[in-house]
This record gives structure tokens, sequence and C-alpha cells, in this order.
């Protein structure tokens, strides 16, 4: 339930994540928050080829 | 007496001020309406006027320019402060008092009457200072968000102002001004509209109406008659587009409304980690994830 506008605001915020990434992002919690634990990174593809990858912040991006 | 002398100094020191407040702040953010208690309106009176207040008498007592201006009081001592305020306090406890130190009286009311208006004209000031301020920071809440000393300020004083309205229809929380709202709108006549909010009327915080742009009916009877002669119709072929530019809504007349909120294409990556914080219940400092958009979406 929202309560207050804060709230209100935070619930807005993620009505603009696409619902395919809130879905993955719902269903591999797990995997990401193994990821972030161990300092590595996960890569999340949305169904128009769309790619999202989190990293913790330790973790080395791969060189261009 | 000294009842009515407190009613009239509670009315000038909270009531007035916090009315004053309310309408600076609204000149920024549309307020929100209110319906509170009176210990409600009290607590947030007292939480608006304390710092003002403490400025404003710290001022009186202490600093040059405004210790005598405006309405100057002659020889003004803190002795002679006290002397004043336990006469007026003595004379008006009881008429015995009063007839007592009748003489002293009236010279002491006038100057306590000098004083407290010196004392509630820089207060007034300090609140509108004070009003323009939080209303400045309400308004730019996403360029702000991210600290936690302005959330935090948000949280316990600036939203308890704003009417849940204004970041509901509006690109509030955004900090991209190009986000646009997008709202199904159910009327009464059972017809559904589409389009883009452009403006929202608030009478008292309460939504009256509201603007659509690029407006679209969806023609209902049109998509069950393709429905029931066996095919498989799809929804957006029923859109019709309304030949108007900007399509006005009663408040009353709407039963529903569905809205989302179109960001620019690149996603922000701070509501990203801040979601996935709120599905891992665990909180993430400012850098310790990190978010890549590495494709759009294919065109």
């Amino acid at each position: 339930m929202v309560t207050t506008l804060s709230d209100l605001i935070d619930m807005i915020e993620r009505s603009t994540v696409p619902l395919w990434l809130r879905d993955q992002i719902l269903a591999k919690s797990d995997v990401i928050d193994q990821a972030m634990r161990n300092g590595g990174s996960i890569t999340l593809q949305g169904p128009h080829g769309e790619e999202i990858q989190i990293r913790a912040a330790n973790h080395l991006a791969p060189a261009a | 007496m000294l009842v009515v002398l407190f009613s009239l100094l509670l009315t000038l020191y909270l009531v007035i001020p916090e009315a004053i407040f309310r309408t600076i702040f609204g000149w920024f953010v549309p307020p929100r309406n209110f319906v509170l208690s009176k210990t409600e309106t009290a607590y947030r009176a007292i939480g608006i006027a304390a710092l003002p207040f403490t400025l404003a008498l710290f001022g009186c007592w202490y600093l040059p320019g405004m210790k005598a201006f405006p309405f100057p009081v002659r020889d003004n001592s803190s002795q002679l402060r006290r002397t004043d305020y336990r006469t007026l306090t003595e004379s008006l406890y009881s008429d015995t008092e009063f007839q007592r130190l009748r003489t002293q009286f009236w010279p002491a009311f006038a100057r306590c009457s000098r004083r407290q208006a010196r004392l509630i004209f820089w207060y007034a000031l300090l609140i509108i200072l004070e009003a323009s301020l939080a209303g400045e920071l309400a308004k730019h809440f996403a360029r702000y968000k991210a600290n936690l000393v302005y959330q935090w300020i948000a949280d316990k004083l600036l939203f308890s102002y704003i009417s849940e309205w204004h970041p509901l229809l509006t690109p509030y929380s955004y900090v991209d001004p190009n986000t646009t709202v997008q709202a199904d709108i159910l009327c009464t006549n059972g017809t559904l509209y589409q389009g883009r909010v452009s403006q929202h009327f608030l009478k008292d915080g309460q939504l009256t109406g509201i603007f659509l742009q690029e407006p679209k009916r969806f023609d209902r009877e049109e998509y069950l008659k393709a429905k029931s002669e066996g095919g498989d119709p799809s929804r957006s072929d029923f859109w019709k587009t309304i030949p108007s530019d900007n399509l006005y809504f009663f408040a009353d007349k709407i039963i529903n409304m569905n809205l989302s909120y179109k960001a620019p294409e690149q996603l922000d990556s701070r509501i990203i980690a801040k979601l996935i914080a709120a599905v891992l219940k665990r909180p993430f400092l400012p850098g310790q994830i990190t978010i890549t958009q590495r494709k759009p979406p294919l065109r």
C-alpha cells in the first residue's frame, strides 16, 4: 500500500523499468545476489535484443 | 485575560506563519488539501516555526540591525524587557494587580507591543524565506533526490505539503523533463480514452480536470463485433484518433485512470539499482553497483 508521497514516487519510478527487466530481476534475484556478493556481474537480455549489465563495483569491466 | 492573550500569541506565532508557509510553498508546487486534526496542525506548525522563530528571536535580541528596526524601543535592555513583561503579566492576571500597577502598565504595554511587532516582522520574513527555499527544493526533487539529507527533509517536511496528483500527472520525479505521462482514462459513459497528459487542474489539492494531447478513443463496439465474427483482432487497430489538440476531461466523469511514464530511450540506472536493492532487500551504497545499458531495443 502506498502510504507516503515518497513511496508513491518510488512506485512511479519503478514503473519506468521495462516489464521484461522487472520480471528478470525478480526471477533471477538469487543469481544477482550471488554475483553482487562475489563482486561479479550478470547480463540480462530483453525480448528485443536489449542488454543490461549489472556489475558489482569491484568487478573489472572487460576491455573495450 | 491571560487566556485571550495566549490565544492571540498562538495565532500570531503558529497559525498565521503556517498559513503563510503553505501559501508561499504553493507558488512552487501544487499544495495538498489539508484535513488535519488540531494536534497535527500544531505539530506541523511547530516544525515550520522552530528555525525562523529562533533566528528572529536571536536577531531581535543581539543583532545590531534587527535589534532596533522596525519599531525601536528607547533604552531597551534585557532588564527593562523582563520588568515590562512581569508588569504586563501581573496586571493581566487580576484587576487588583492592574489597579496597583496602573501607571507602569501602559508604558510597559506600549514597549512590549513594539517588541512583539518587531519580532513578528522578522519572524514573518524568515517564514517567507523558509517557504521559498522549501518550495524551490520541492520543485527540483528529481535533481536532488539522490542526496540522503535532502531525502530526509523531503520525507519529513516537503512531501507533506505536495498534492499526490503532482508526481502522478507530471514528470516531477524524473530528471529528464522530456519524460511524458500517458493516460488511459475510462469515463462514466463507458468509453476508454488514451493520450498524453498535458495539463491538470486542482482545487484544494483535489483533481478537477485533465487535458490530454493526441487523444484517441477505443472503439469497443467495433472491437467486440470483430471478435464475435470469429477473428483475432488486434486492439491497436481499434484506437480512433480524435481530432483535438487538447481534450479536456472533468474529473468527476472519470471512473479510473491507467498511468504510464514514457522515459527517454536511455534507462535510468539509478532506478534499476534501487529496484534491485528492493528485491534483494539489501541497500547498496552509491557506486557499489553499476548498471550499464549495453544494447538498446532493436528498432
